[in-house]
Formats: structure tokens, sequence, C-alpha cells
């Protein structure tokens, strides 16, 4: 019965919403902005660091421009707004969506503005909960809920700050547009390094058993030489890059190791150094594309990489990168990309590094199968 | 992810597995499919490993993404994580070589434990112009096929037989399948957002009836 009684995300922190309504109300002008909203000063920031320590620390760290910023809060001079119109259909929604999320990019990361103070008591609110003594990995759902939830909000509330420039006029286009901007690709991306250390922690707890087998798996891997991996892999063996491999003459082939395949775990290793699930998925695909160029680069022609040869160099790639805690990532890609790409392109890519990840996990039982 | 209404029509999104051993040409089969059909260069599909199609059957718009499997043994365990919330499977043998009609057979038995009914399964029989070294019957195959529900074909990729009409009878099953998911959702009001299959309890006959032919 764990978890029966839990109040929806999106009902949880009513009263700060509720706060920001009535000040939207209000009539949202600057003047009322510190009655509603707060004070806006560095003493006071001070003071209040002073009491709590560890949290406002963090945020200051998470927003390093807060207090110099000082953006317009109710207008935005973007001296390129009217560009759009000539732009064809497709290009002015990407411009549009662009425009809107640096726009809130800076909203957010100011405390000046009224987003930006909402979410920084979102922030704090969040890490009361559920970071230091109170974090526990079956309080995972709440906190991806929680995150989602408040991205919805912002994405609804941003709706009240938006400059002329951004204005959706077109009733043709406006449909088209809001395919394209949800919370999922607009505020999401936007406030999830924000809430990423300790929601990522929380991943990681809960992933805790799986990647400790997984790492088992890597270390298990690690042993073998380049070659003696891609004939463990059962890689078909015109598709070794043996001609990356530079023997001195005091080397053997079959002793060579983190030749085979650089650019691409390289460009894997990535995966780990961003919060937005989009921009792993990017990564995910450029690794697909740096196998792709090897294998043609090796053939010496287009070859068509089925799943029977890319899976083995998937895992291949995978294994030598090395990620920490590639199951939390896994899971926090899963439970924040936009949910209309499912069935798509990056949920297959997903799908396929899942699939690395668990092999992986039971490579280990298989040592008996070793190549000689 | 049945279908989704975008304006006029209503279009449809099929995610269909593709399963099926090392060198039966699987990957021939859809490729030659998706060839040169839509010879846009956006990047939508991934070489030979999945692949996008849009059909227009009797007026309905119907998009298919066709996902690849890796056939070697040791992946066989992996299978479940790709055709997780699958509308159709493909499953395709060697008529020369019986062992991968028996993995075929392994295939559909764990497809309809995982996703029951729902999923439309085509179960193929490639290389047809090699019919003179043929090792599996048209008419064991075609009984075993009727004893699961799936449809038996016989392609050649290499000729380029027999695919279209593969990929054609697929897509109306499971646009009926998907008709009525939305019928059962429009009469049983509430929880309609998120009927997604879960544990189904599928009876053994079929597999009972193939034992025969299995060991």
């Amino acid at each position: 019965q764990l978890g029966s009684h839990i109040i929806p995300a999106k009902e949880r922190w009513q009263g700060i919403y509720d706060q920001f309504m009535d000040f939207l109300n209000s009539g949202s002008d600057e003047t009322s902005v510190e009655s509603f909203l707060g004070f806006y000063s560095k003493k006071r920031e001070k003071q209040k660091s002073l009491k709590s320590m560890t949290i406002t620390k963090k945020v200051e760290i998470a927003m390093p421009h807060s207090t110099e910023d000082s953006l317009d809060f109710l207008t935005c001079n973007r001296p390129d707004g009217a560009t759009s119109e000539k732009l064809a259909s497709n290009q002015c929604i990407l411009a549009k969506g662009q425009q809107l999320k640096e726009y809130l990019s800076k909203a957010f990361a100011s405390s000046h503005h009224p987003l930006g103070k909402l979410l920084q008591t979102l922030i704090l609110v969040f890490q009361g909960t559920f970071s230091g003594i109170c974090m526990h990995k079956r309080l995972l759902s709440m906190a991806q809920q929680e995150v989602v939830s408040h991205a919805k909000e912002l994405f609804e509330l941003a709706r009240y700050f938006l400059p002329k420039s951004l204005e959706i006029g077109d009733p043709s286009t406006e449909a088209a547009i809001r395919d394209n901007l949800n919370a999922y690709t607009v505020t999401l991306p936007l406030i999830l390094p924000r809430f990423y250390p300790d929601l990522f922690m929380l991943y990681m707890l809960y992933h805790e058993v799986e990647d400790s087998m997984y790492w088992k798996g890597i270390l298990y891997l690690e042993l073998l030489s380049d070659t003696k991996l891609l004939e463990f892999l059962e890689v078909q063996k015109d598709l070794w890059p043996l001609q990356d491999i530079h023997l001195t003459n005091k080397q053997r082939l079959s002793v060579v190791k983190d030749v085979c395949f650089t650019s691409a775990i390289l460009c894997f290793q990535k995966i780990s150094t961003t919060a937005d699930p989009q921009d792993k998925l990017d990564t995910l695909m450029k690794t697909y594309l740096e196998i792709e160029s090897t294998v043609t680069r090796v053939l010496k022609r287009e070859y068509n990489l089925s799943m029977d040869d890319l899976l083995p160099l998937l895992v291949y790639v995978v294994s030598r990168a090395r990620i920490l805690h590639l199951g939390a990532e896994l899971h926090l890609i899963r439970d924040m990309m936009d949910p209309s790409t499912e069935g798509g392109m990056n949920d297959f890519l997903l799908t396929a590094l899942d699939s690395c990840y668990q092999h992986i996990q039971k490579e280990e039982l298989r040592s008996r199968s070793l190549p000689k | 992810m049945a279908g989704a209404g975008a304006g006029g029509g209503k279009t449809y999104s099929f995610k269909v597995v593709l399963l099926g051993e090392g060198c039966v040409g699987k990957t021939s089969l859809v490729l030659r499919y998706c060839e040169n059909k839509f010879n846009d260069k956006h990047i939508t599909t991934l070489q030979a490993s999945f692949l996008t199609k849009k059909l227009n059957i009797g007026g309905k718009r119907v998009n298919i993404a066709i996902w690849d499997t890796a056939g070697q043994e040791r992946f066989h365990a992996l299978g479940p994580i790709y055709y997780r919330d699958s509308n159709g499977a493909i499953l395709v043998y060697d008529i020369t070589d019986e062992d991968s009609f028996q993995k075929v057979k392994n295939w559909v038995k764990e497809l309809r434990k995982m996703l029951g009914n729902d999923i439309s399964l085509c179960i193929v029989g490639n290389k047809l112009d090699l019919e003179k070294d043929r090792h599996v019957s048209v008419e064991e195959a075609e009984v075993y096929a009727e004893s699961v529900g799936a449809k038996h074909f016989h392609t050649s990729a290499k000729l380029n037989k027999g695919i279209e009409e593969l990929f054609l009878d697929l897509c109306k099953r499971m646009i009926e399948t998907a008709q009525a998911e939305e019928r059962a959702k429009g009469n049983g009001n509430g929880q309609s957002a998120n009927t997604r299959r879960g544990v189904q309890i599928v009876d053994d006959e079929p597999q009972h009836q193939s034992r025969g032919c299995c060991f």
C-alpha cells in the first residue's frame, strides 16, 4: 500500500502557486511584486544564507548570474523579433522556439523576474523535501513527477510574461507551434539543470544494485584487449577497424587496447555531462553516427548496419566508455524525454542502449566463453 | 501508440519489430521495402536498424516504424526490451534453413506471452528464389502460422517478391486492431487515457499443437 495516499504532483505546493496567481490577478506590475513574492534585496539573501547555509549555497552555485542580471521583467527588447515572417513556417517554428527558450532562460535565471523568483522558491522547496537526510530511493517517482509538474506549470505561467515579439499571432502556424513547443521541449530543459543534482542522486540510489552489476561487467570486459573484445562480442571480422591499430615492434595485435572506435567512445562519454535529456539523446545519435562513419571508413564503402552488426558494436563502445551509473542515466532520460517522440528514432536508440546496459550486466556470467 | 489524430484525417502510428535469425535476410527484406520510395534525406532512419515508412491505406494515413533486432542467440534475452508496446511483428525465417523456422516458433511463443493478442504477427518465409533447396515445407509453415493466429507469407528480397503484400496486410490488420481498441475505449468510459495492455494470460493451446514438430 506504499504510496497509495500520495497527493498528485500537480496539487502539491498549491500555496506557492496560489500566491503567484494572486500576484497575476492583481495586475502583475512591478510595485506589487515584492508584496506578493517576497523582497528582492541582496542583504536579505545574505541573512537567509546565514540561516540555512547549505541550501542557499547550492542555489547560488546553480545560478551564478542570478544577482547581477537585471532583466526588465515585463518587456524584452529583442532587436530581431520581427524577422520570422520571412522564414518558412518550419524554420519559423524553430526560430520562435529558440527565442522563447532564450527569453525564458533569462527570466528563470533572474532573481528579479517573477518567474525566476517562483522557480527559486520551488527549488528550495524541492531541496527541502528530497535532499539531505530525507533522500530515499522510494521518493524517486514523487520527485520526478514534481519536477515535470513544475515544468508544466511554469510553461503555462510563462504565457503571462511573453513580450510582444514572441506572441503567437498567426493562427495557421499556431497549431504547429503548439505541437512543437510544450513543457517537455521548452521549460523542462531550462529548469532541469537546477533540480538535477538532487534528482540524479535519487536515480542513482534507485539503480544502485543494477548499476553495480553493470560495473562488474564493465570491469570484466576491461580486461580484454580490443581484438579479444571484438571477438568476444562476435563482431564480424570485416568490421574490425584494424587499420587504426599501429603496432610498434614490441607489441602484438592481441594486446592493444583502447584504439578501436575511439571517436564513438569519446563522443558517448559526453552523455553524463549534460542534464537535458534531449542533449543526451543527441549525444547518443552522434555516437551512432561515429560508429557508422568508422565502419564506412573500414570497409571503404557504404554499409547498412543492421542490428545484428550494430548491437555488438554498441556494446563494445558502451563497455569501453565506462559511464558511471548508466542505469540512472537511462531511467532519467526515459522519464524526462518528450513523450510525443515515443516510438521514434530516439526511442529506438535509447532502447538499444538499454539493451546494451542489460547485456553488460549479464556479461560477467559468461566468463567461460572467453576467447583464447 | 495506436493512433494520434492530427488535423482532418487520422494518422496511425505503428511500431513493428523485425525478428529473425542472423542470415535469414530480414535486413534486405526491409531495405527492399523502404528503399527509394521517399527520397528525402531527412535523418529519420538509421540505415537498416530503424526504418520508417508512410503509407496511405484506404484514405487512412499510416506511419510505420520498423525496429530491427539482433538475431544472435546471445542477445535473445534482450528481446522484450525491443518489442514492448509494438503493434506488429514480422518474423522471418529462411526456407532453406529448418533451424531458423524453429527460432521463429520460439519468438511467437514469447510475443504471445508478453503482448497477448494485441500484436499482429506475420511469419515470413524468405529466400523464395532458392525454392529447390527448401527445407521447411509450405504446409507445415502455414498450418503452424494458422495455429498461432499469424499470417504466413512467402517472399524473396532478391527478386522483390511478396514484400508489398506482406506489409500491406500487416498494416490493415494493425489498423483493425487499433480501431477495435478505440471502440472498446469509447464504450468503457473512465480510464480511457492509459489502458495499456497489462499482464495477459494466454492459453497454452497453440504451443501444445506445435509440440509435435517442435521437438
